[in-house]
């Protein structure tokens, strides 16, 4: 009985939290922070201002002049990469964005993947 | 002659007169000899008109015996005469005679048994105007002069140890002789005179004494004439005259200063005429003898003498011959000309001798172990013997006629035969000469250029030149033709074109008046060579054998001209070698024409060909033919544009090894043409390892290529049976590539990737019925591979195997060894997806669920990653997606399907067919996310998505619609975990009911989906 309870309780907090706007709604991220360049590990990433970027990562032994291209946009916290293919066609990734300053950048993906990148 | 004559018989009849007045006192008074002395100093003035002294007159038996005579002893006659240099006439010590007188008074005939003058000195002198101091008998100038009517029978008059001097200034002559004895015995009658004389002096002087001072001397003169005279006229008899250290002197030249000279004479003279006959007159100076015979007649009108005279000598030595002809006669001939040798003339001397004019001279020489040297000229020459017809006529031309010719230069034999023209003036040579020779003797006559020149040669050469062209060594004016056989011939031009052969024939012509080649011909050439090398300086080297050659070249003497020439040939073998390139041709023939250095062309056609360049390059060939061009500018970057070539080739069975290729390019038929703009391959099949190839086309802008101007554009068409592709990439792997952009390798890349050759636009269109990759065979190819500016491309590229029909677009860069480009745009129609996962194990990389499926499906994937050199992924860079549309799959991973439908509760006995799939996914770094795709096993209707790390983690979701909705995570690590949940993609294929998210994948989907499948062409 007092399982039961329990979960009675959860249930009614969830509908009550479920009902609250404040609750559900992702945090918004000013999108001017994200242009710049950025590192995580060997990682790079640039962002352009007009929504272009390229990525390269040294480990790969890749250089920036032989970076690939990409677009973004950013929605809220909602990231979307266009990786531009040099054969045609893009692929696209999506990822939530947890964090954005001046200093730090991390986004997850939605298998749970976080980046973390500092600016450079 | 006329006037001596008459001096003799004025002196003669002087003396008989004296005489007779002797005899006629001495026959009248019986007298003493005081008496006698008496009555001849009485008498005499009645007779002479100078002043005479005699001591005694008496007379004598013994010296006139067996007649009796009379002597005068020390008997003077004295004349002065103005400008004489004495005023003795005559002073002799003794003076016998002996006369009939009784003949003399009856017959008018003068008959002198004896007169003798005897040791004392004649002084005859005539001056300028002609009065002479032996002009002393009284004559009666009343009475006519009357014809000598005498008879006159001298049986012997003599003369011992007089010394007789005469001077005639009216026309300046002196003659003067000392210790003359002379014997005169002859008779006188009707102008008839017969006699002999014979004339000895120790001392003989004759000379003019006009400007000339010519004078002839000898210190010992023994002359002997016995002949007759008609009608004081004709004079014919035999005389022998021998001097002894004869002179010949003129106040400018001495001719010769001590001869001994021999004359035996038969003659004739005819005194009127002034003509001379001679019959076989020897005359020997020292000891060179000379035969004569002919005749000379001096024409009394103009004095010239016209010549008709024969002559042969003994063998003469050449030098002391030489030596005796005076300077004036020779002039400068001779100068600087050393001659020596056993002369012998025979010949003739015809024609007019005067002061303008001069007889033609023939003569026949024979000269035997001559030698010869000049200044200047560094051979000399032995051994000479000759035969040599001369004609000198220096009113017209001289000639000479070499009929045999043989010497010796050196340890050279020379043989000629010929004419020389014109020997005075031009000397026109027209020579068939022959010789063995050692060439390195006469380097010195060739051009400066020819730096050597050695052989043992036989040679038969036809010349034609001058004088002038001979000592100038003009050769190149002269005309010649002939053969030279050489034997271990060297020979170098300029230093740095060099031929040797150790037996060689040459036919040479120069000039030639055909112009094949344009080249400013000028000699013909042919050669033939069993075995000849040659090499040209910064070209390389030959060796050919069985050589026929026939050849124009250009003026070689000509040093301001480089070397050109126009070569037909035809060689059994040729070898050639130039740096690394070793070339090797069965019987070669064609032509090679040099225009200059610069400017070749050449025509060959040729059995076989093997050709090796280092260890780079191989080449073999059945027959070959070139036609070929080049004009070289030393300027150009390339040693292909440097040679700038126009090349037509058409070979047969070829092959080609090449260093960097591991197995040899077999070419049994090419046809090409070639320049420096463009290759035109006009026919090229073969076989390239297990492939084979039927290539044409052309590739362009090769000069531009080559000077880093343009790229290497090409269109070219390849058919082929078999292509396999693996060999070929193994082969052809890093050709042409520059290190220079290269980055910094990784320690453990140190593998070979293949590079993509930069500066070229090419492209092969492909017909192709079977190829090889890795293991899987594919047919029918049809497409397009190009390879631009280092991006190797496939383009559309069709084929089929037995696992599906196929076309594959790809994209190979290679901006540096440790990072290419792999770019595939692949679709497989009807594929079997357990094929398609052995065809391309990387399919199971991106999409391991497949591996859970067989059945037919369609699959389109679009992947570009940057690779390491060893193709090693750089999953940072790997970017791809990929569709795959099936029906009827089987899931083939039984315990995974077991623990699925467990855990979703399907019913027992559910097959586990999937009635159809569509999936989509893209590959991202090494991540695979699988869109939301929809599959129906039997009743059941599921949606499945998720990711695949290509760690082999992955973390799908199962979202099962009906019957029931039920989710199931299925997350893979290094252990597998099921999580059942609610349906995560209850609304996602009910467009109805989509969100926003739901809207966005599928849209996605959709497009990743036809962009996948907008380039699938539909095949034949």
């Amino acid at each position: 009985m007092k399982k039961i309870l329990h979960i009675s309780l959860l249930l009614v907090l969830t509908i009550l939290l479920a009902g609250c706007d404040s609750f559900f709604s992702k945090p918004k991220f000013d999108a001017t922070l994200l242009a710049g360049h950025w590192l995580s590990g060997t990682v790079h990433e640039y962002f352009n201002a007009n929504g272009t970027g390229y990525t390269w990562d040294t480990a790969d032994d890749v250089t920036e002049d032989e970076a690939q291209p990409f677009t973004w946009s950013l929605t809220n916290a909602n990231l979307t990469l266009n990786h531009k293919m040099e054969m045609g066609g893009v692929v696209p990734k999506s990822y939530t964005v947890t964090k954005l300053n001046a200093t730090t950048l991390s986004y997850h993906d939605n298998y749970g993947v976080t980046y973390t990148f500092i600016r450079q | 002659m006329k006037k001596g004559l008459k001096i003799i018989l004025i002196s003669l009849v002087s003396l008989i007169g004296i005489l007779l007045l002797a005899g006629g006192i001495t026959i009248a008074s019986i007298l003493s000899p005081n008496r006698l002395t008496k009555i001849v100093n009485k008498e005499a003035p009645k007779f002479l008109t100078c002043k005479f002294h005699l001591d005694k007159v008496d007379l004598t038996f013994f010296k006139t015996f067996p007649k009796i005579g009379v002597e005068i002893h020390n008997l003077t006659l004295l004349n002065p005469v103005y400008g004489a240099p004495t005023d003795t006439l005559l002073d002799v010590k003794s003076c016998v005679a002996a006369l009939n007188i009784r003949e003399f008074l009856k017959n008018d005939h003068i008959l002198v048994k004896n007169f003798k003058l005897q040791d004392g000195t004649v002084n005859l002198f005539t001056t300028s105007d002609g009065k002479t101091n032996y002009d002393i008998l009284i004559t009666d100038a009343s009475k006519p002069s009357t014809e000598f009517t005498y008879s006159v029978d001298l049986e012997k008059v003599s003369t011992e140890d007089i010394d007789i001097r005469y001077i005639d200034l009216s026309n300046n002559i002196l003659a003067q002789a000392k210790d003359l004895n002379l014997n005169i015995k002859g008779d006188y009658t009707n102008k008839d005179v017969d006699g002999q004389l014979r004339l000895n002096t120790q001392e003989m002087l004759f000379k003019t004494l006009d400007s000339n001072r010519t004078s002839v001397s000898c210190h010992q003169l023994d002359l002997r004439f016995k002949g007759t005279m008609a009608q004081l006229n004709q004079l014919d008899g035999d005389l022998k005259v021998n001097l002894s250290q004869a002179a010949l002197q003129t106040a400018a030249n001495s001719y010769f200063d001590s001869l001994d000279i021999v004359l035996n004479s038969n003659l004739s003279a005819n005194l009127s005429n002034q003509q001379l006959q001679l019959d076989e007159t020897k005359l020997k100076i020292d000891q060179y003898s000379i035969t004569l015979s002919g005749k000379a007649q001096r024409d009394t009108s103009t004095g010239n003498i016209d010549l008709d005279l024969s002559y042969k000598t003994d063998t003469w030595p050449l030098h002391d011959v030489l030596a005796m002809i005076p300077e004036n006669i020779l002039g400068d001939m001779l100068d600087g000309m050393d001659l020596d040798g056993k002369l012998g003339l025979a010949g003739t001397v015809v024609g007019t001798l005067s002061d303008s004019q001069t007889p033609v001279v023939t003569a026949d020489i024979i000269l035997k172990e001559g030698t010869f040297a000049m200044d200047n000229m560094p051979l000399t020459f032995h051994k000479i013997n000759t035969q040599v017809g001369l004609n000198l006529d220096l009113e017209h031309q001289s000639d000479v006629n070499i009929k045999e010719l043989t010497c010796y230069t050196g340890n050279n034999k020379l043989a000629a035969s010929g004419t020389i023209r014109d020997l005075m003036g031009k000397m026109l040579f027209d020579i068939n000469a022959s010789g063995d020779l050692h060439l390195a003797d006469f380097k010195q006559f060739l051009p400066s250029a020819i730096t050597k020149c050695n052989a043992e040669t036989h040679a038969n050469i036809h010349a034609k030149f001058d004088y002038q062209q001979l000592t100038a060594m003009a050769i190149d004016q002269m005309k010649a033709s002939g053969t030279l056989h050489f034997k271990q011939l060297d020979f170098c031009y300029d230093d740095s074109l060099t031929i040797q052969s150790p037996d060689a024939t040459v036919d040479i012509q120069f000039p030639v008046s055909e112009k094949p080649y344009n080249i400013g011909e000028w000699a013909a050439i042919k050669l033939r060579a069993g075995s000849l090398t040659g090499s040209k300086l910064g070209m390389g080297e030959i060796l050919a054998k069985e050589t026929n050659l026939s050849a124009y070249i250009n003026n070689l003497m000509d040093s301001t001209q480089e070397l050109k020439c126009g070569v037909v040939y035809d060689f059994g073998t040729l070898t050639g070698k130039m740096d690394t390139l070793n070339v090797h041709l069965q019987h070669p023939t064609g032509k090679f024409v040099m225009q200059n250095s610069n400017d070749l062309a050449l025509i060959l056609n040729s059995n076989a060909l093997n050709a090796q360049m280092g260890r780079d390059l191989a080449a073999t060939t059945g027959t070959l033919s070139i036609n070929a061009k080049s004009h070289y500018n030393e300027k150009a970057t390339s040693t292909l544009l440097q040679w700038n070539p126009e090349a037509k080739i058409d070979l047969s069975q070829g092959m080609l090894v090449l260093n960097n290729l591991e197995i040899p390019v077999s070419v049994q038929k090419l046809k090409a043409d070639l320049t420096t703009e463009q290759l035109t391959i006009k026919q090229a099949n073969g076989q390239f390892g297990h492939s084979d190839f039927d290539l044409n086309g052309k590739i362009v802008d090769i000069d531009k290529y080559l000077d880093n101007k343009g790229v290497l554009a090409g269109n070219l068409n390849l058919k082929s049976n078999y292509i396999d592709i693996n060999q070929i990439m193994d082969i052809v792997s890093g050709m042409g590539v520059e290190d220079s952009i290269m980055a910094e390798v990784p320690e453990s890349s140190k593998e070979d990737p293949f590079m993509v050759p930069f500066g070229m636009d090419v492209r092969l269109n492909t017909h192709i019925n079977r190829a090889l990759y890795e293991d899987v065979e594919v047919r029918n190819i049809g497409g397009h591979v190009s390879v631009k500016d280092g991006i190797l491309v496939l383009d559309e590229m069709g084929f089929t195997s037995e696992a599906a029909r196929m076309q594959l677009t790809a994209m190979y860069k290679s901006p540096r060894k440790n990072h290419l480009f792999l770019g595939l745009d692949f679709h497989l129609l009807d594929i079997k997806i357990d094929k398609l996962i052995e065809m391309i194990p990387e399919v199971d990389t991106v999409m391991p669920m497949l591996k859970s499926f067989a059945g037919n499906a369609e699959f389109h994937f679009a992947i570009e990653t940057y690779l390491k050199s060893n193709y090693d992924l750089k999953y940072s860079t790997l970017r791809g997606a990929a569709a795959i549309n099936g029906k009827d799959l089987v899931v083939l991973d039984q315990e995974t399907y077991n623990k699925i439908s467990k855990l979703l509760r399907f019913k027992k006995g559910t097959t586990n067919r999937i009635d159809s799939l569509s999936a989509e996914a893209t590959i991202f770094k090494n991540e695979v996310d699988v869109y939301p795709f929809a599959v129906s096993i039997d009743k059941y209707q599921a949606v499945l998505s998720g990711r695949h790390n290509l760690d082999m983690t992955y973390n799908y979701n199962i979202s099962l619609l009906k019957p029931i909705r039920l989710g199931l995570d299925i997350i893979g690590t290094d252990k597998r975990k099921f999580k059942v949940g609610k349906a995560k993609y209850a609304t996602m294929f009910k467009p109805e009911k989509q969100n926003v998210v739901e809207k966005n994948v599928m849209q996605l989907k959709t497009q990743i989906n036809n962009a996948l499948k907008a380039n699938v062409k539909e095949q034949p």
